[in-house]
């Protein structure tokens, strides 16, 4: 096979892939129009409308524990708000996938967002998600000739139209790190906008995410987390107090919300109890008059923990649930494509509430497919709520189809590269087809192994565990290999030492959570994390010594530069208390001043000395002018050093790590033992599957899970403003996920290159990606299959159409970009 | 690959701690005669007396019968038993120099001590291949002395028979592997009692002794 045939053979597996993703994730059935009443109907329900003003507050990320608990709520003014009976708590349950955009969505129509919205939710430039066209409440309120105001995300503004909103004050919601200037952006139009003008405008919008941004930052026990809460209990008592100075104007209710809440690391996207309880309230004086809903009787809050655990405080309720009891509050219709129910509590407030009730039920029945009329005047209150739960789940969890013929399209021909693919591993390694070679069947058990294990969801939340137990009996067999003396159970003790301690570095998966694992103990004593940071950056410079002066010169440079910056980094986000002194002090000396503007500045510097560093020197090397016995190993570490400057610092002192193991992993290659008599295809398939393997295994040991929530953010703004650009944004968050693989993905390159010659090293390249390629594509056919068999799985939509992404991940920025362009651009300047 | 790279070497004429030499004696033994430094051992191919059938009894009684998966119980019901397997199985199976050797009582009971002291290498070498680093302690030594005192016999014989570890590592590799395997049940979402660390990894030590001890005599 040339490269000519194999780049086909990829772009058609890509393309399968992408295809696949396409069919597989269903765009919903959305009913246009909005509803609307009979005009004589509506005026009196308008006139009559329990509720004249509406002051939405969404806190993004308001876990349900976080406003009830006693534990770690500091809501106090909330807490009395709830025992007088003015406020109305509930824990609402949030639909997955837990993020920012599809919540909004959901929260406005009514309607259960689908998988597709989460990655629109990455790529929020598309813009299908105008919801001008469709019904919400806010479309109610506009049709109603009522003002809103909207201050806080901008999220919001790629939602609905400018035009909607009398005043808007968006903020950027990406830029994660800041989290006082972006509530504070929202705070100081308070004042002014709505205290000042208050009888100017019927609904306000305020969607905070500072405290959404801590949770990203340090998780839900972040230290932040108390006077963030405080704030936020502040300017809901500032707005109460507006609310009572206008005297008789009782008819002004609050509504505090979380769109989704986070799990323990701080994370959302998933569907684990913490993500999809969010917190919910409802507050005005107008309430209190009223029958407190029956949990807010029986507790006082703030509330002891719960029994289980499960973040389920007073009563539960579907998020959806506000569309249409805030519909209902302020007399309006309910939105086209909303499947919630009113509130029960609220009943009492309405009208006339067995019209409302009867309203919501006939929406339901008539969003269910049932086109014929109901006598409900024989059924109780009870009754229907039970009616309309049941149509509620059914509405809520068929709400996809499939593009079946597009699916079956891409499988046929995923199927087909995969059997050319295996074809083509085959034939290289052996004599004969049939002839199975060791180092090709083992590329394919590990592939089969871990494909037959996507068809259990379980195994692919704790794919970590299955690498793991690859990687352990990789790593017994050259003890089988090599003759047994001390010398060589030396080496193999400190690569499993190696293995053991990479394991060890950090939680992944969903099931097992150990708190004694490095990244905590490391974050706990942080001085001791910046010595064994700063003992990694010294052991990328040492060995660059003894190659020439310049690289030593270089090298030292731009770790150099990759050092000051995360240090400053931390102090930029105020945990200088955790930096060494000595460290800080350099800072001082070099006359560094750590502040935003020259973070984003030295950033910059550092990415441009970078691709200066690595240009020139595959173009000297291509003149000549540099020897290139080194190139390899040169650039190695260059390419190494910018993965620690997108890592975050708890994980930098892994690469120490790695470096050690990876030494290990090359003597014993080299010393492969000659009655082994490999032959050399043999050998690279050898060196790529143990890359392979180190590159998934050292992957989920960075933290990474087949979640969506366990992206990292936190490094994909490395010398990026508020103005992004989002193509830059998407290669550092890709380099920052992916580094350990990255790094993994180079270990081949001395072994396979070092003695081919120019025309051969093609050929290696080719062999080279040979088991990976096989490896994704055995894999890739399993998990499609599993895809289209289980597509009805409860779990579909939280576990395989992640891994999905994921996987489309694998190939995109492993496969094609980081499997192709530096080992070609190594190549064209070795030759 | 093992026994191709056996096959090829040829015999060793010095005494050594290792392997090979055994069974490359072993194999030529019906050749020549038999080498007085180093007689040939090996364990006698009769099935049933080699079967543990204590093993299968103690499995039964720790997955169905024991309440609530009690692994010190199996742990002091185990020992007597894999003495008495000893003893009265094992021991007479295997054959040192043409001839089966009594068993000697003071050896075997040095080798429980030697066998207790082996379950702290174990227990780094569990570690190693993936136990909680810092949690669990004590599962995880329980754990390793249920591997160790599983390799109770084969300590026994490596001692007996002038520590020619390469016939007996199969029985060692085999409660490893048994062990290995069993892991996979751990990452399923089953949430049931017999989950938790390390009663999985206990029966697949068990299981893969039970395999090992029967048929390690035709390996």
């Amino acid at each position: 096979m040339n490269l000519k045939q194999f780049t086909c053979l990829s772009c058609a597996q890509l393309f399968a892939i992408l295809l696949f993703i396409f069919a597989f994730f269903p765009r919903k059935i959305v009913l246009t129009g909005i509803s609307q009443q009979d005009p004589d109907e509506d005026r009196d329900l308008q006139h009559n409308r329990p509720f004249q003003k509406l002051v939405f507050v969404i806190i993004d990320a308001l876990r349900s524990d976080f406003l009830f608990d006693a534990q770690i709520s500091h809501f106090n003014n909330v807490h009395q708000w709830l025992n007088t009976g003015e406020a109305w708590g509930y824990t609402s349950f949030a639909n997955p996938p837990t993020v920012t955009l599809p919540r909004l969505k959901s929260i406005t129509t009514g309607s259960t967002p689908s998988f597709i919205d989460l990655l629109l939710n990455v790529a929020q430039d598309i813009d299908s998600n105008d919801l001008s066209e469709h019904d919400s409440w806010l479309q109610q309120f506009i049709q109603h000739n009522n003002t809103i105001r909207f201050m806080g995300d901008d999220t919001w503004l790629k939602l609905f139209p400018h035009e909607w909103f009398d005043f808007a004050d968006p903020t950027h919601s990406f830029f994660v790190s800041d989290f006082t200037q972006v509530d504070n952006n929202v705070t100081r139009n308070l004042q002014k906008k709505l205290f000042q003008e208050w009888a100017q405008w019927d609904v306000a919008i305020l969607h905070y995410l500072g405290l959404d941004h801590i949770g990203h930052r340090d998780g839900p026990h972040s230290k932040f987390m108390g006077t963030k809460h405080q704030e936020m209990d502040s300017i809901l008592k500032s707005i109460y107090d507006q609310v009572l100075e206008h005297e008789n104007d009782d008819d002004t209710l609050i509504c505090v919300l979380g769109d989704h809440g986070m799990n323990e690391l701080g994370n959302h996207g998933g569907s684990s109890a913490g993500e999809t309880s969010a917190g919910l309230l409802f507050l005005s004086p107008k309430l209190s008059r009223f029958a407190k809903p029956e949990p807010q009787e029986t507790h006082i809050l703030p509330i002891n923990g719960t029994p289980d655990h499960d973040f389920q405080y007073l009563e539960s309720v579907q998020q959806i649930d506000i569309v249409p009891t805030i519909a209902a509050l302020f007399g309006m219709p309910i939105p086209m494509n909303s499947v919630g129910i009113i509130i029960p509590d609220f009943l009492q407030l309405l009208p006339n509430k067995l019209a409302s009730m009867k309203e919501n039920f006939m929406h339901l029945w008539r969003l269910s497919d049932h086109h014929d009329d109901v006598a409900l005047d024989d059924f109780t209150i009870n009754d229907i709520y039970t009616k309309m739960h049941d149509i509620q789940e059914t509405l809520t969890r068929s709400a996809t189809n499939y593009n079946y013929p597009l699916l079956a399209v891409a499988f046929v021909s995923f199927l087909f590269t995969t059997i050319v693919a295996v074809y083509q591993l085959q034939r290289y390694s052996g004599p004969s087809f049939c002839h199975l070679h060791i180092s090709s069947l083992s590329v394919i058990l590990v592939s089969v192994i871990l494909g037959v294990s996507t068809f259990a969801s379980s195994f692919i939340e704790e794919e970590h565990q299955l690498w793991w137990w690859i990687v352990t009996a990789s790593s017994v067999v050259p003890l089988f290999l090599y003759p047994s003396n001390a010398f060589v159970f030396a080496r193999w003790f400190i690569m499993i030492a190696c293995v053991r301690l990479i394991k060890f570095w950090n939680n992944s998966g969903q099931k097992f959570i150990y708190s004694n694992v490095m990244s905590n103990l490391l974050n706990q004593n942080p001085f001791w994390k910046w010595y064994l940071n700063s003992s990694t950056f010294l052991a990328l410079i040492i060995p660059s010594a003894r190659s020439q002066l310049l690289h030593f010169i270089v090298t030292t440079i731009l770790v150099g530069l990759c050092f000051t910056y995360k240090i400053s980094w931390e102090i930029v986000n105020g945990n200088q208390a955790e930096i060494p002194p000595f460290m800080q002090g350099l800072l001082t000396k070099m006359d560094f001043l750590p502040t935003e503007n020259n973070l984003l500045l030295l950033a910059r510097v550092f990415f441009q000395a970078w691709s200066i560093v690595v240009i020139s020197r595959l173009a000297l090397t291509k003149l000549k002018v540099l020897d290139k016995r080194y190139l390899i190993e040169d650039m190695k570490l260059y390419i190494t050093v910018l993965l620690i400057f997108q890592t975050s610092s708890q994980n930098i002192g892994q690469f120490i790590i790695f470096q050690i193991l990876q030494s290990q992993i090359y003597y014993f290659f080299q010393h492969l033992p000659t009655s082994l008599s490999l032959t050399s295809p043999s050998e690279v398939y050898l060196s790529s599957l143990v890359s392979l393997i180190l590159q998934n295994f050292t992957f989920f040991q960075f933290g990474g899970t087949n979640s969506i929530s366990t992206i990292d953010l936190g490094n994909a703004y490395h010398g990026v403003s508020s103005d992004y650009n989002i193509y830059v944004v998407g290669i550092l968050m890709s380099v920052a996920n992916f580094a350990p693989a990255i790094y993994w993905s180079m270990l081949p390159w001395s072994i396979n290159y070092g003695s081919a010659s120019s025309q051969n090293k093609l050929q290696t390249f080719i062999m080279s990606k040979m088991p990976a390629f096989t490896y994704h594509c055995i894999f890739g056919a399993c998990l499609m299959t599993a895809c289209i068999f289980l597509r009805f799985h409860l779990f579909i939509w939280s576990v395989f159409s992640p891994k999905l992404c994921y996987f489309l991940g694998w190939n995109l920025v492993m496969g094609l970009l980081n499997g192709w362009l530096p080992e070609l651009a190594i190549l064209f300047a070795l030759d | 690959m093992s026994t191709k790279k056996r096959a090829r070497k040829t015999v060793k004429k010095t005494v050594s701690f290792s392997d090979d030499t055994t069974l490359t004696t072993y194999q030529n033994h019906e050749k020549k005669n038999a080498d007085h430094d180093r007689p040939p051992v090996y364990v006698r191919k009769t099935p049933l007396m080699n079967f543990p059938y204590h093993l299968v009894m103690l499995l039964y009684y720790y997955i169905f019968l024991s309440s609530d998966f009690n692994t010190v119980k199996l742990l002091s019901l185990l020992i007597p038993a894999q003495i008495s397997y000893l003893v009265l199985q094992f021991n007479k199976c295997t054959v040192y120099g043409n001839k089966i050797i009594k068993i000697n009582y003071p050896l075997a009971l040095i080798c429980l001590g030697v066998t207790f002291l082996l379950s702290f290498p174990a227990m780094l070498l569990t570690i190693l291949f993936g136990a909680p680093l810092m949690d669990l302690l004590w599962e995880t030594w329980l754990l390793s002395l249920h591997f160790a005192f599983l390799a109770y016999p084969a300590v026994y014989a490596v001692f007996n028979c002038d520590f020619k570890v390469g016939l007996w590592k199969k029985y060692f590799i085999f409660i490893v592997v048994g062990g290995w395997i069993s892991c996979i049940v751990i990452p399923l979402d089953w949430d049931r009692d017999w989950q938790n660390w390390p009663i999985p990894i206990v029966v697949g030590g068990y299981l893969g002794a039970l395999v090992g001890y029967t048929i390690g005599a035709y390996i």
